[in-house]
């Protein structure tokens, strides 16, 4: 359990945190400058909080008010950087044995050796972090967390400087590894898909305070707000004033800000005609209809015909932009390749789009 | 004659090496501190004590005698507890040597621990180690280079010190008087045979000091 409630100013920036984490595995997303590392160094010690307290598992590493301030070296952290951190006059050997001193030196090299054959750096005990991959040196850096064996792993960004594969296999040893070692991790990143492969508990953080968290169902689905939407790729997010209620149906109609189209949605009971709310379409969500194929009944309701402005090849997908008003596009539609080359669909081509009810996602107001 | 150039010679390198010791010991531990904390008046620590490099030796030397005279602000207290005085005995060319050399250990070696990557640092606390074995085995070891050439620049300054001195220390023949007195004391009287073994004798040391300091200062960065 792992309880932080800070507070700190940095003049331009403050942060203003609140964590409190069940799940073995939080992952901390947010954009750059959202305070993410900052949140990090100061569990870690290596920045102190103007105000509030920090707990973990119990032990307070810091409280502003009786000043408990526990010194980095008695926290029993495992920390790795994105930056490769390993001591350059070390070898990996020495690095990984660094993190495992105050044990008897028999009992030391057995278990240095037995974490290098576990995070699978066997024969690079001898090299120097200057002649060895990027990947080698973050699974040093992770061993030499390790071995120490840390109340708490905080992992920054650990994988943003590897190149593709490399990064897929040591997120595939971190799982493995924590389900072995059962150490709870907060790990840091501002790249989605990652977020979603490794996360149990997300917390989105956005100008140093929380945006929501929950599980990264939640966070995907069912964004609180409108920045949580937009970071994890919602794109499709609209403003509207409800012009019909059909409670007896289960409906309501929101005309869209400055778009010249109305969607159809399920009734949100308290709401009344009039007033303002937020929705929002994952891109993934929407559909090209086939030409003079029957509609089915489920996509009937929102069904709109416009025009194909754009196509942007995007590795396994294709992304399509849509309008059918004035505006630049409407919407954003994501293809799989395959869904995509069975439309013979070019910029310019009319088609119409439409969706399920159940993939509009109503933001809630912010009180 | 043979015997004071060789009593000189002695004379000096005694002063500049335990000139020199004291300064890593000290030079260090200030240096450390100017480097990695923060705290009230820090800047004007480093001033103070880079103020002799610049200074002429003998307004450090007048320093000196104030701080450390029969009638000093800490010389007085000595003399009166123990009726010694250091002007005139070979410890004041130690101690000049040292205010003067002192700075360039500071500067080579505050820029040297500044330049270890602080997140190197935070690490090693991290994984559970204070701050003494941080700096034996973290900043120690990847500072090492600036902190030698700090090393040789001082004992180069410190074998060379003649200024302040002559003011704390005197030219007392076969007590106070370092090479750089002698060949003063060489010259003013015209033994110019005596000047000349001392002049070339320092020029190489000197030179070859510097060759080192700079091959090495090249190492760290």
């Amino acid at each position: 359990m792992i309880e932080v409630d800070i507070a700190k100013n940095f003049g331009n920036f403050s942060l203003d945190l609140s964590l409190h984490l069940q799940k073995d595995f939080t992952v901390l997303f947010g954009p750059s400058g959202s305070g993410k590392s900052v949140a990090l160094q100061t569990i870690a010690g290596w920045m102190q909080p103007d105000s509030g307290t920090i707990r973990v598992n119990g032990l307070v590493y810091f409280d502003k008010k009786t000043g408990v301030n526990l010194p980095i070296n008695r926290r029993h952290i495992g920390y790795v950087l994105q930056e490769p951190s390993l001591f350059p006059h070390m070898t990996l050997f020495e690095n990984i044995a660094y993190g495992a001193s105050g044990l008897p030196s028999g009992e030391r090299k057995r278990k240095v050796l037995q974490i290098i054959e576990r995070m699978r750096l066997k024969g690079l005990e001898n090299h120097f972090p200057s002649q060895i991959s990027g990947g080698q040196k973050q699974r040093g850096a992770l061993a030499r967390a390790l071995v120490a064996s840390p109340l708490l792993f905080l992992l920054d960004e650990p994988f943003a400087s590897l190149d593709n594969p490399v990064r897929e296999k040591l997120r595939l040893d971190l799982l493995r590894i924590i389900k072995e070692d059962n150490i709870p991790i907060i790990f840091v990143t501002h790249d989605v898909d990652e977020a979603f492969v490794l996360a149990e508990e997300m917390v989105v953080l956005n100008e140093g305070r929380v945006e929501q968290r929950g599980s990264k169902e939640d966070i995907f689905y069912r964004p609180q707000t409108h920045n949580a939407a937009k970071f994890f790729g919602a794109k499709n997010i609209f403003r509207g004033k409800i012009t019909e209620i059909h409670s007896e149906e289960g409906k309501m109609t929101v005309g869209v800000e400055r778009k010249a189209f109305k969607a159809v949605m399920p009734y949100r009971p308290g709401t009344v005609v009039g007033e303002w709310i937020t929705f929002c379409i994952r891109p993934e969500e929407i559909m090209i209809l086939k030409e003079g194929k029957p509609i089915k009944a489920n996509l009937q309701r929102n069904v709109f015909t416009g025009e194909i402005v754009r196509i942007v090849e995007r590795g396994a997908e294709h992304t399509l932009f849509f309008k059918q008003g004035e505006d630049d596009y409407d919407f954003e539609i994501s293809l799989s390749n395959l869904a995509y080359r069975s439309l013979h669909l070019q910029e310019g081509d009319r088609v119409s789009v439409a969706f399920k009810w159940e993939s509009i996602w109503l933001i809630p107001q912010k009180k | 004659m043979e015997g004071s150039v060789f009593f000189s010679l002695r004379l000096s390198l005694q002063v500049a090496a335990v000139a020199t010791v004291l300064i890593v010991l000290i030079g260090t531990s200030v240096a450390y501190f100017l480097a990695r904390k923060d705290f009230r008046g820090k800047e004007l620590v480093d001033i103070l004590l880079t103020l002799p490099l610049v200074l002429p030796p003998t307004v450090t030397g007048y320093y000196l005698i104030w701080l450390a005279g029969r009638n000093g602000l800490v010389g007085e207290y000595i003399f009166h507890w123990t009726g010694w005085n250091i002007l005139f005995t070979w410890y004041a060319a130690v101690l000049a040597s040292f205010v003067v050399a002192l700075p360039l250990m500071l500067k080579t070696t505050r820029a040297a621990i500044e330049s270890v990557d602080p997140n190197l640092v935070n690490i090693s606390y991290t994984l559970g180690h204070g701050e003494l074995k941080t700096f034996f085995k973290v900043i120690l070891p990847l500072s090492k280079k600036g902190m030698v050439a700090g090393t040789i620049l001082s004992f180069a300054r410190a074998m060379g010190e003649f200024g302040a001195t002559l003011m704390v220390a005197g030219n007392i023949p076969g007590r106070t008087d370092t090479m750089p007195i002698a060949i003063y004391t060489s010259v003013s009287s015209g033994d110019w045979s005596k000047a000349n073994i001392m002049v070339i004798f320092f020029t190489l040391v000197s030179g070859a000091f510097l060759y080192i300091a700079s091959r090495l200062s090249k190492k760290i960065i």
